[in-house]
Formats: structure tokens, C-alpha cells, sequence
């Protein structure tokens, strides 16, 4: 059952829609015939009055007519007796007349003159009165009937009696006027005993002018009003009348007659109120009855439709909304509710089906949904769907998680906008989805809802409508701060393995280098000093040489710095007690740095002993002092600190080269320019400096960095521009029990001669022959060899024992140690000094020189070898 | 919707006649029924006609004008009823009287109940230089007694004169007669009697006259209504064909004429008002009233519908109520009444031109027009 679709907007309910079909097919023509029954009826009524008002007013009329004849015949009767009458007569025919006839109020009897000769009553004050200017009196103005019978004069109120009066003139012939003052008094009373069937109706007499003559209301007539005014009045004057007009206060209906003789006019009205208001009443009636029928039909018919169809539908209507909000049960219930009509009862039973089609239908949807829901809600990743306008819409848990929401809606209500870091970023993100569709793979900064930042890795397509209408951004959001953090972790990592391959490369070339060149160094320097002990004091050519040596020298300074930076310089490492080491290198430092740096040194008394080379420490203090020196170029305080400290894994984390532990600490720290972020990252590269060009070498902390290497220890810096620099030096503390060793004596600087064999063994022709001259000059016995198993077949030839075996380190096919190992099993006590240009595994490892091993360092002079081998050869065991 | 039906339906039925706006009511007391009846007639017509033509114009302000009409009967117990029955009816203003005597009951009757009466024809001096209620448009006689006297004496040659008054209209006859003798006196006249009589008791004017000429005057003056005036015309032709009579405004009507016969020619009074005058609005007024009611408008007429004109122009600037009618009144200058422009005086009386008529042929005939003050 479709409702009644009349309107736009909302369609009527059936109470309305009943209501308005009873009002316009059933009242509504109830009205309108009551109405067309009203205006019938009043149609008929006012006819009905009409005539009999017609009736009325004619009457009347025929009635004043037949007064005015009556009383005009009386008068000339009496003037025809009059005409041939005495004085005498004429006075007494008069007064019989009067009284015989007494609707005449005066008889007069006036000669030929107009002057009054007797009068009936006598009044003597107007006996002899001239009337001639009294119109129909005189010769002028008369309007003489034709057939000169009786005028009637126009009708006045009498000064004596106060009642309308005319007069009846009958002219004698050369005689008089006979004159007969007519009251018209009589008319009145006529006019009051004729008053129509219809409650209010009255009749009234008008002259021509329309003064009134006789009326219902005496004072009217004594007061002479006059009505002239009135519609009917003047339509009258032209003939009988019916018509509705307003007397001034009311409507009336009224109906006139003109009376022929004098002129007059008879009008007969009544109110229209008056003479409708029984039809009135009688519609008023008529119409209510149909109300009251419309009403209670209305009303039963309500009741009726209430209970056979609004009642079913309304019912059909609550189980549809319980449908919609999935409630069947009811729908079940209701399914025995009986029908009233064929109709229902079929919409019942289809009802009743689509409820179960739906039921089932929605069971599917909603196990589906619940599928999908679960997947939503449980999926790792986080699920988002917002709106281009930037309003989220849906998250999943996850989302809500990783946003730090604990409550779903909370999230609902937050613009992506405050989510984004920069909004910019989010409308550039959200346009390029837009026109692509999709966005895979997107990485930005996020805000969390506690402010706190994360990485987010965003995939997101564009949900379109139709017309290509953005509708939805949907996608997945993960949390790769964890990911950044490690990828952030393995690039710095991988720049610290960069960096310290590049030292070590650094230190492989410059070791490779300062081994040739030491070799290249070694008889430069060598014949150098033989030369040089070869000529004179005063010789000049000593001079030349001596400037070919400290060139030499130099450069074997140079070769020494490079090794010791790339690790490369073998160290020999002794039990020391650190502060021993500062304060025994103290006064060089005051002696080496300018005056204007004061120097403080601050020892801790409880200090723990290092295993170092204390040669090495004190090219690292000097550097490091140095370095303190340029950075205060107007002066400061240069603070050397040592102690000890327990490292643990929070700083051994962010420098995996040492291991936790206690390390002595020592600290070099300057009040002077620091140095920016930039700086600090090259610092301890070899080749960088800040100086100006020629001012240093660049090799000054690298140096310092590699030997702190060399010794297991870790290097840091503390800077910052204009606070000041502090390099913090951190060396592995000795065991407890550990104790200081005595230094091997120093070398001194004189040539110490010996008459030992010593076998050479050198793979450089010229380190090998320099060698050998230098031993023959100092007058030992020599045997060179230029590989091992030369030296190996010299051995079986020579019929002396090889007291010293002088060898290189690294030579081809067979290294220095296995050389000597192999002539120590054929020479028991040949004892063993090895030359290298830089340090080698064969004889130490990582630099440090094995326990007890002997060793010179290309290049040498003259005097260290000399002392050098006799340091060997004296030495027992 | 049954009830919006319901209630248009009856609303429509019985309350249909209730729409038309409150009319204003104006009343008029004049003398109607009696043997002097003649001048407030006329006067209730002129202003019927004034109030029937202002309706037709749209009323004042949009309301209709509701004329009540009372008679006073010419008596002071029927003035005061009148005045009563219209005070009652709450009247905005009462045109009337027509004569002195009812104003002396009426004037003070309105100015106690602060109700503005205004009157078209009552012309005794006695009622001016008062601050009151009371207006009228007619102009005072007693610069047209004065003008009369001299017009007798100067212009007719009437040295010696007899004077009849109705003491029934003591407050106009009594004071006319008394400005006229002294006038008349000044200028060297005599006043050869003064005759009062009671209009009412319809006196024999034959033994009355005899009484008059005993002093063998040479010219009569007549202050009575028309009516009377009439009669006494009459008589004194039959004992002196010839001798000059002069008469008092009060009796300038048609019923003069009527009644007078032949004897009222030749009769000579002062008028504020030339009724032969050529101005339009006078025509069309004697049209219109001639048409209305059948018969010629007289002078009473004329002031009334004045009355009624002047009165209307009033109310439009009050609203219709009566409150400031008094002010609107006493501001009004310059009214274009049907002949002359009038103003009112701060007293509520007009100065206008007096004429002298002479009755010819049945008609009044306008001789002289006394523009001039009395000095």
C-alpha cells in the first residue's frame, strides 16, 4: 500500500488524508448545498415580502387617494353651495361643514382680493389677512387643475394643531376662494393600524419633497424631518418601487408607491436583519446539523480506519524499525497477529518472508564483516582511512597504538593535520596520492598524541568515487623509528670502519714507504758518517756532508712519525708508572712551551701503572701540549691530569676499540680557542691541520692517535669554540701486582768496537754493504749474505762460529726469525740483532717487540749500531 | 481547521455589521415644532444638508458624522432637556440655538460641561466678549440695530418711531430695541413708544397697533419672528398704508413673505447675510437645499450650514474628538464660508458685513452693504 504522494515533502498520514477526503467530497457539498437551500429560500423569502409590501404601500396610497378625494368632493360641494350663498349662509354653510366633516381643521372663505372674509373657527386676529402671497392662494403661481376643480396645496405642519396639514383650494369664479385647512392627522393613525405581517416593518407617508407626513414616530412628522434623502424616496418619485437601501443607520428592504393626487409617496420597509434573520438562524441550524453530521462521521470513521488499517500498518511499521535495527525477535512474535483485510494479511506474509531473508541475509554479512573486522583489528600494521580534508575516520588498534591513543575515538577526533609534522609535507603527500592513485612506501616524521616524534612508513591509495570524486585516503602506517634507529646505528658504525680503514690504509702506505726509505736512509746516513769520520775537523767538505746528514735525519724523523702514527713503529712496551712519565717529562714541557701558558699538573696519588713505552707517552704528551700551545696563541693554562677511572659499557658501547674496565686517564686539556663540530671529525687525521700553511705538519695528533692505538688505549676529545679543548688519553691499567721495570740503559754516543763475527743478512745491497763496512770499521770480523740461504750455505763454509747474526726482518722466502732459529740449531750460542725498517709480526706482534727480542731501527748510524751490537753480544744468554 | 471554518462562519454572521468605524456625533438643538419653528428647521435641514454632504466626502478623518437633532421647543424647560438628553449622548459639539432667549438656557449649559455650541443665528450682543464655550457665525446686531437706526432716520427721514418687540425673546428683542432706541435717540430721533408682548398668548396686534399710533409715530420698528411680523405687517397696512416699517433680522424668512401678503412689501431690516448675492457656493448651496427639502433656504439656513462647515473643519484638525475643539475653533481664519470670509474673535464671534434688505416683489432685495464698524 502505497500513501498518497499529493505533496512534496512528507505525504499525509491516513488520519489526515481520511480527514481531508470526508471535508472536501462530503462537507464541503453539504456546504455548499446549505448554502445554495439559504440563498433559495431568502430568494422566495424576500419575494414574499416584497409583495406584501407592495400590497401594503398600495393599499395606502388607494387610501390617502381616497381621503383627498373624499375631502376635495366635500369641498366643492361646498363651494358650488358657497358661490350662491349670503355672508350670512356662507358663514353658517362653514361652520355645518365643520362640523359635519371633521377631518377639516379651518374653512375659509376669501374674496376676490385674497383677504380673508370669514373663517370657521373665527379667529378675528387674521380676519382681513392678505393670503395672497401663500402659494395656490394668489393669481401668480397657481396651479389651477384644467378642469378647475380642487388644488392641493403642498402639505405644511400646522401652527395650531402641529399635525401635517394641507390646504384644499376650490376657486369661485369672480367670487372668492373657498379654502379648507385638511389635517392630515387622521393619515397617522391609518399608517399605525397597518403595519405588515413582518415583525418591524413600518409604513410612512412623504410629501413630494420628502418631509414626512406620516410616520410611526409622531415627532418625525412634528419636527417636519424630511427623508428626501432616501434612494427609495427618489426612485419612488418616478413610480411604484422595491428595493434594498440604507436609511442611514440599517439596511433596509423596502417597497414605495407614489400617490397620483398629491404627489406623496408611501414607503413601507423593514430591517434586512429583520426580515432575514429567521433564515439566517435557520442556515446557522442547517449548518451546524452538518457539521455535527461531518463530524461524527469524521470521527466514527477515525475510529473505524484506526482500528482495521492504522493500527496493522503501524504495527507492520515498528516491526520494519525493529528490522532496521536488527532486532527478528519481534518479527517472530508478530507473525500471528491476524489481519483485518485480505491486503494486510498478504503484506503480513511478505513481509514476514523478507524479515527472514534479511535475517539470513544479514547473518552472512555480518559473520563476513566480523572476518574482516577481526583482520582490521588484528593485522600488525596500522589501518587508517581519512578523509582529504584531513579527518580520520577509521583506525585499527594497531594505529591506535603506535599513535599512543588509548581510547579509538580519541584518535576519530584528530586532524591528520596535527599527526604530520608539517603540514606542508602532508598536503604535497596527500596530492601526489591523489594523482597517482597510489603512494607506496612513503617515510616521514610523525607526531605521536604525548608530542613525542616517530618514523612512519606510509602506504596509501586513493578511494575514488563516481565522477572522480576523491572520497577516501586508506592505507597502512608502520612504525620504523626502531628501523631508522638501526639504520642510523650501522651508517655510523660503517663511517667509524670507513674511518679507521682509512687510517689503517693510511698507515699500511706509510709503512710500506718508511720502509723503503729507511732502507734508501740507512746508507745515506751510514756513509754519511763514515765520511764525515773519514775527513778532518777542518776539512770542508765535512761540512757539506754534516748538511746531507741532518737532511737525512730529518727525513728519518719524518718516517718515524709516519710509523708511529700508522701503528707501524715497534714499541716496546714496559711496566710504567704513569705519573713518573709526566713528571719526569715535565721540565721539557716547560722548557718547550712558550712562557705565557701556565702549566698545571694534577696527579692522582692513587694511580695505577700502565704498560706503555714511555718514549712513546712522551711524544704523545709533547704532541698533545703542543697542539694545547697553538690553540692559545695569547696565552692560558695548559692542565695535565692523570687518574684512574672504571670505564663501564655505556661508554665502551660508543668506542668499541676497548672493553670495560679501569683505565688511567690522561687528561690535556687547554683554556684556549676549541674547535667546531667540524673540526673535531678530522682532527686525528694525518695531513690535517687548522695552521697556517708550514706552520706544522699535520702529523701531530694522527701521531698521537696512533700510538695511543699501539697501546690498546682509546682517544677522545672534548671541544667547543671558545670553551676550550680537553684530549683525554684512556690506558688499560697494568695488573695489581705488576712492577715498574728498569730501563734498558740508554745508549750512549760513543763507537764501541768489538773483534766478534757477526753475519749479515740483508736483501738491500746498499743497507747490506753499509752494514758490513760499518762492522769492518769497527773492527769486526764480517760475513754478508744477501738472503737467507746464502747466509745458510755461508754458514756450512765458515769454519768459525758466527758469534752475532745482524738480519733483516722481512726478506723473501724466509724471515729474519726463522733464519736465526735455523743457525741457532747449528750454532747454539749465535745471538741475534734485528734490523727493520718498521715493525712486522716476526719479531712482535702489532708493533710491541716480543720479550727479550733485540732490535735496531733503520736507518742507524754508526754509533748506534756500534753499541747496539755490543749491547747483543754483551748481553747473556 | 473545523474550528478556523467554525469561527469565520459565525464571525461572518453575526459580527459583520460591526466593522464600520464610530461615527462623530454631533448634536443640534434648535427650536422645531411651535408656532416659531420656522428658523430652526430650516436650520436643522441646512445642517443636515452640511453633514449628509461631509459624509459624502468621506467624514472626518474617515469617520462618518452622526447628526442627533433635539427639539428644544423654544421653552427653557425644553432647552435644558435637550441639552441634556445630547450631553448624554456624548456629543463632540452642539450646533444651536437659533435664538438669544434659548441660548441664555443652552450657552451656559454647554460651557459647563466644556462642550462647544455653536450657533447660526442668535445675534444679541449679550453673549459676546465672553471666554466660554459659546461661538456663533452670525455676526452680533448690535452694530446692525445700530445701522438700522441710522439707515431710519438718515435714509427713510423717519424722525419719530414705535417699537414692538416679542418679550418672549427678551434676550434678542429687549436688546435690539434697546440698541436701535439709543442709536435713534443720538441721531436726534424719537421713540415715540416700546411694545412688548408675549408671542405666546397670540395677542390682538389690532388694539396693540391702535395703543402705537396713539403716539403718532412716523416710521415702526418690528422685533418678533416671522410669523408674528407677518400679522402685524398686515395690521398696521390696514391703518397706514404707507408708514414705514422696519424690521429685525430674527423675522427675515419665507414664512414672512408667505404670511405677509402684499402688506410685507416695502419692509426694510439689516442682515449679515446678502441672499441675492452671485457667489458660487451660495448658488450651489440654494440649489442643493431647494432640491433636498422643496422649498428656498432663508437666512438661517445659510448660517447653519456655515455652522456645520466651520464646525466639521474643526473636528478634522482635532481628530474628531472633542478635546482642542475649543482652540481649533477660536484659530479659525479666514473661513470661506458661502458669501463672505469669517474669522472668529478671541470670544467666539465673528465680525462679517451687515446688509440692509428691502422686501420687492415678494423677494428680499439687498439695498446697502455696511462694511463700516460701529465707531
Amino acid at each position: 500500500m502505497k500513501p498518497a504522494m499529493d505533496a512534496p515533502g512528507r505525504p499525509p498520514t491516513l488520519n489526515r488524508l481520511l480527514l481531508r477526503l470526508i471535508t472536501l467530497r462530503l462537507l464541503v457539498p453539504l456546504l455548499l448545498i446549505g448554502a445554495a437551500v439559504f440563498v433559495a429560500a431568502g430568494y422566495l423569502g424576500e419575494k414574499r415580502i416584497e409583495a406584501e409590501q407592495h400590497l401594503l404601500t398600495y393599499s395606502t396610497a388607494s387610501l390617502v387617494e381616497r381621503y383627498l378625494d373624499h375631502a376635495s368632493r366635500m369641498l366643492d360641494a361646498v363651494a358650488r353651495a358657497a358661490q350662491v350663498s349670503t355672508p350670512a349662509e356662507r358663514a353658517l354653510l362653514l361652520k355645518t361643514t365643520l362640523a359635519a366633516y371633521t377631518h377639516f381643521d379651518t374653512l375659509y372663505y376669501l374674496d376676490k382680493r385674497n383677504k380673508i372674509t370669514s373663517m370657521v373657527p373665527t379667529q378675528t386676529r387674521y380676519l382681513g389677512l392678505d393670503m395672497s402671497n401663500l402659494p395656490y392662494f394668489g393669481q401668480t403661481g397657481l396651479l389651477a387643475p384644467a378642469d378647475g376643480g380642487v388644488i392641493i396645496s403642498s402639505p405644511f405642519i400646522s401652527i395650531r394643531t402641529g399635525a401635517p396639514t394641507v390646504y384644499l383650494i376650490k376657486r369661485l369664479p369672480a367670487k372668492g376662494t373657498v379654502i379648507g385647512e385638511l389635517s392630515l392627522a387622521s393619515l397617522q393613525r391609518e399608517i399605525m393600524g397597518l403595519k405588515g405581517r413582518v415583525a418591524n416593518s413600518i409604513i410612512y407617508i412623504l410629501d413630494q419633497s420628502g418631509m414626512v407626513l406620516a410616520h410611526p414616530s409622531a415627532s418625525m412628522v412634528r419636527e417636519r424631518t424630511n427623508l428626501g434623502n432616501l434612494e427609495i424616496f427618489r426612485r419612488a418619485l418616478a413610480g411604484d418601487v422595491s428595493l434594498v437601501f440604507n436609511d442611514g443607520r440599517r439596511w433596509m428592504l423596502g417597497s414605495a408607491d407614489r400617490i397620483e393626487s398629491g404627489g406623496w409617496v408611501v414607503v413601507t420597509q423593514v430591517p434586512l436583519s429583520a426580515a432575514f434573520g429567521p433564515y439566517a438562524w435557520t442556515l446557522v441550524v442547517l449548518l451546524l446539523a452538518t457539521f455535527g453530521i461531518w463530524a461524527a462521521l469524521s470521527w466514527h470513521l477515525r475510529g473505524q480506519l484506526r482500528r482495521h488499517v492504522v493500527k496493522p500498518l503501524e504495527r507492520l511499521s515498528r516491526l520494519a524499525t525493529a528490522l532496521a535495527d536488527g532486532n527478528y525477535a519481534e518479527n517472530a512474535a508478530a507473525a500471528g497477529a491476524p489481519a483485518t483485510s485480505a491486503e494486510l494479511d498478504r503484506l503480513t506474509t511478505e513481509f514476514r518472508s523478507m524479515s527472514g531473508a534479511l535475517k539470513e541475509r544479514e547473518a552472512l554479512l555480518r559473520e563476513s564483516e566480523e572476518r574482516y573486522r577481526s583482520l582490521f583489528d588484528r593485522v600488525p600494521a596500522g589501518l587508517f582511512r581519512s578523509t582529504p580534508d584531513g579527518r580520520i575516520v577509521d583506525i585499527n588498534p594497531a594505529l591506535q597504538h603506535i599513535m599512543g591513543f588509548t581510547e579509538r575515538e580519541a584518535l576519530l577526533d584528530f586532524r591528520i593535520a596535527d599527526i604530520w609534522v608539517t603540514p606542508e609535507e602532508r598536503v604535497k603527500w596527500a596530492a601526489a596520492v591523489e594523482k597517482d592513485g597510489i603512494v607506496r612506501d612513503y617515510e616521514t616524521q610523525m607526531r605521536r598524541r604525548d608530542g613525542t616524534l616517530f618514523w612512519a612508513r606510509l602506504n596509501a591509495r586513493a578511494i575514488k568515487g563516481g565522477g572522480d570524486q576523491l572520497l577516501f585516503f586508506e592505507g597502512i602506517l608502520e612504525d620504523i623509528s626502531e628501523r631508522k634507529r638501526a639504520e642510523e646505528e650501522r651508517t655510523r658504525l660503517e663511517e667509524q670502519l670507513r674511518q679507521s680503514q682509512k687510517m689503517e690504509s693510511v698507515g699500511l702506505l706509510a709503512g710500506g714507504v718508511a720502509h723503503d726509505f729507511n732502507n734508501l736512509l740507512t746508507p745515506i746516513l751510514g756513509y754519511c758518517d763514515i765520511l764525515i769520520k773519514g775527513l778532518a775537523p777542518a776539512d770542508p767538505r765535512r761540512i757539506k756532508l754534516e748538511r746531507i746528514r741532518e737532511a737525512a735525519d730529518s727525513a728519518k724523523e719524518l718516517i718515524k712519525r709516519l710509523l708511529a702514527f700508522s701503528r707501524k713503529q715497534l714499541i716496546e712496551l714496559l711496566t710504567v708508572d704513569m705519573g713518573d712519565v709526566i713528571r719526569g717529562f715535565e721540565n721539557v714541557l716547560r722548557r718547550t712551551i712558550h712562557e705565557n701558558i701556565s702549566i698545571e699538573v694534577e696527579i692522582s696519588p692513587s694511580l695505577g701503572l700502565v704498560c706503555a713505552d714511555r718514549g712513546q707517552l712522551e711524544v704523545a704528551l709533547l704532541n698533545l701540549a703542543i697542539n694545547a700551545q697553538d690553540a692559545m696563541p695569547d696565552g692560558g693554562t695548559l692542565t695535565i691530569e692523570a687518574r684512574e677511572m672504571d670505564l663501564d659499557e655505556s661508554y665502551t658501547s660508543s668506542h668499541p676499540e676497548i672493553a670495560p674496565g679501569t683505565y688511567v686517564m690522561l687528561a690535556v686539556s687547554d683554556t684556549g680557542s676549541g674547535m667546531d663540530k667540524q673540526t673535531l671529525e678530522h682532527i686525528f687525521e694525518p695531513f690535517f691541520t687548522t695552521k697556517e700553511m708550514g706552520r706544522g705538519t699535520g702529523l701531530g695528533l694522527a701521531t698521537v692517535y696512533g700510538i695511543v692505538k699501539q697501546h690498546g688505549g682509546s682517544i677522545c676529545v672534548y671541544s667547543e669554540p671558545g670553551m676550550g679543548s680537553t684530549f683525554k688519553i684512556f690506558l688499560p691499567r697494568a695488573a695489581a701486582d705488576a712492577r715498574v721495570v728498569a730501563e734498558r740503559l740508554p745508549l750512549n754516543g760513543e763507537v764501541e768496537r768489538g773483534s766478534e763475527t757477526i753475519m749479515v743478512v740483508e736483501d738491500n745491497v746498499m743497507v747490506r754493504e753499509l752494514a758490513y763496512e760499518m762492522l769492518k770499521q769497527l773492527g769486526y770480523k764480517v760475513v754478508a749474505a744477501e738472503t737467507p740461504e746464502q747466509c745458510m750455505e755461508l754458514m756450512n763454509e765458515l769454519e768459525f762460529p758466527i758469534s752475532l747474526l745482524l738480519t733483516d726482518v722481512v726478506m723473501p722466502n724466509m724471515n729474519g726469525r726463522q733464519l736465526f732459529e735455523r743457525i741457532r740449531d747449528l750454532c747454539p750460542h749465535t745471538k741475534v740483532l734485528f734490523m727493520s725498517g718498521y715493525t712486522s709480526n716476526v719479531i712482535g706482534r702489532h708493533g710491541v717487540l716480543d720479550e727479550g727480542v733485540q732490535f735496531i731501527q733503520k736507518p742507524f748510524s754508526i754509533q748506534v749500531l756500534s753499541q747496539k751490537v755490543r749491547q747483543v753480544l754483551d748481553s747473556r744468554g | 481547521m473545523i474550528v478556523f471554518l467554525q469561527g469565520l462562519f459565525l464571525a461572518c454572521f453575526f459580527l459583520g455589521g460591526c466593522y464600520e468605524r464610530e461615527p462623530v456625533r454631533i448634536g443640534i438643538a434648535v427650536q422645531l415644532t411651535g408656532k416659531q419653528a420656522e428658523l430652526g428647521v430650516q436650520e436643522r435641514n441646512a445642517v443636515q444638508l452640511a453633514v449628509e454632504s461631509i459624509n459624502g466626502s468621506g467624514g472626518i478623518q474617515g469617520r462618518p458624522v452622526e447628526l442627533i437633532t433635539r427639539d428644544d421647543l423654544g421653552t427653557p424647560a425644553g432647552a435644558g432637556a435637550a441639552m441634556r438628553d445630547l450631553i448624554a449622548a456624548g456629543v463632540v459639539a452642539v450646533i444651536g440655538p437659533a435664538t438669544s432667549s434659548q441660548a441664555m438656557v443652552e450657552a451656559p449649559m454647554a460651557d459647563n460641561a466644556r462642550l462647544v455650541m455653536l450657533s447660526p443665528t442668535v445675534s444679541s450682543p449679550l453673549f459676546s466678549g465672553k471666554d466660554d464655550y459659546f461661538f456663533r457665525v452670525f455676526p452680533t446686531f448690535s452694530k446692525g440695530a445700530y445701522h438700522l437706526a441710522e439707515s431710519a432716520l438718515v435714509n427713510r427721514g423717519v424722525s419719530r418711531i414705535a417699537i414692538l418687540y416679542d418679550s418672549d425673546n427678551a434676550a434678542y428683542a429687549g436688546t435690539y430695541a434697546g440698541v436701535f432706541a439709543e442709536r435713534f435717540r443720538a441721531l436726534g430721533g424719537a421713540i415715540t413708544g416700546e411694545v412688548g408682548f408675549s408671542s405666546r398668548t397670540e395677542p390682538d396686534f389690532v388694539q396693540m397697533l391702535a395703543k402705537v399710533f396713539a403716539g403718532r409715530p412716523n416710521g415702526i420698528l418690528v422685533i418678533a419672528s416671522d410669523d408674528d411680523t407677518a400679522l402685524i405687517a398686515q395690521r398696521t397696512r390696514m391703518r397706514s398704508g404707507d408708514i414705514p416699517i422696519f424690521i429685525a433680522n430674527w423675522a427675515m424668512t419665507e414664512t414672512l413673505i408667505l404670511n405677509g401678503g402684499k402688506a410685507v412689501e416695502g419692509l426694510e431690516g439689516e442682515q449679515g447675510y446678502d441672499m441675492n448675492s452671485k457667489s458660487p457656493p451660495l448658488a450651489d448651496f440654494l440649489a442643493r437645499y431647494k432640491a433636498r427639502f422643496g422649498q428656498a433656504p432663508t437666512f438661517g439656513a445659510a448660517f447653519a450650514y456655515e455652522a456645520a462647515d466651520v464646525l466639521a473643519a474643526a473636528l478634522r484638525r482635532t481628530g474628531g474628538k472633542p478635546a482642542g475643539l475649543k482652540q481649533a475653533l477660536l484659530g479659525t481664519r479666514d473661513f470661506k464660508g458661502l458669501v463672505d470670509t469669517f474669522s472668529f474673535d478671541g470670544y467666539g464671534d465673528v465680525e462679517r458685513p451687515h446688509y440692509i434688505c428691502v422686501i420687492r416683489d415678494g423677494r428680499f432685495a439687498t439695498v446697502d452693504v455696511i462694511k463700516r464698524d460701529r465707531p
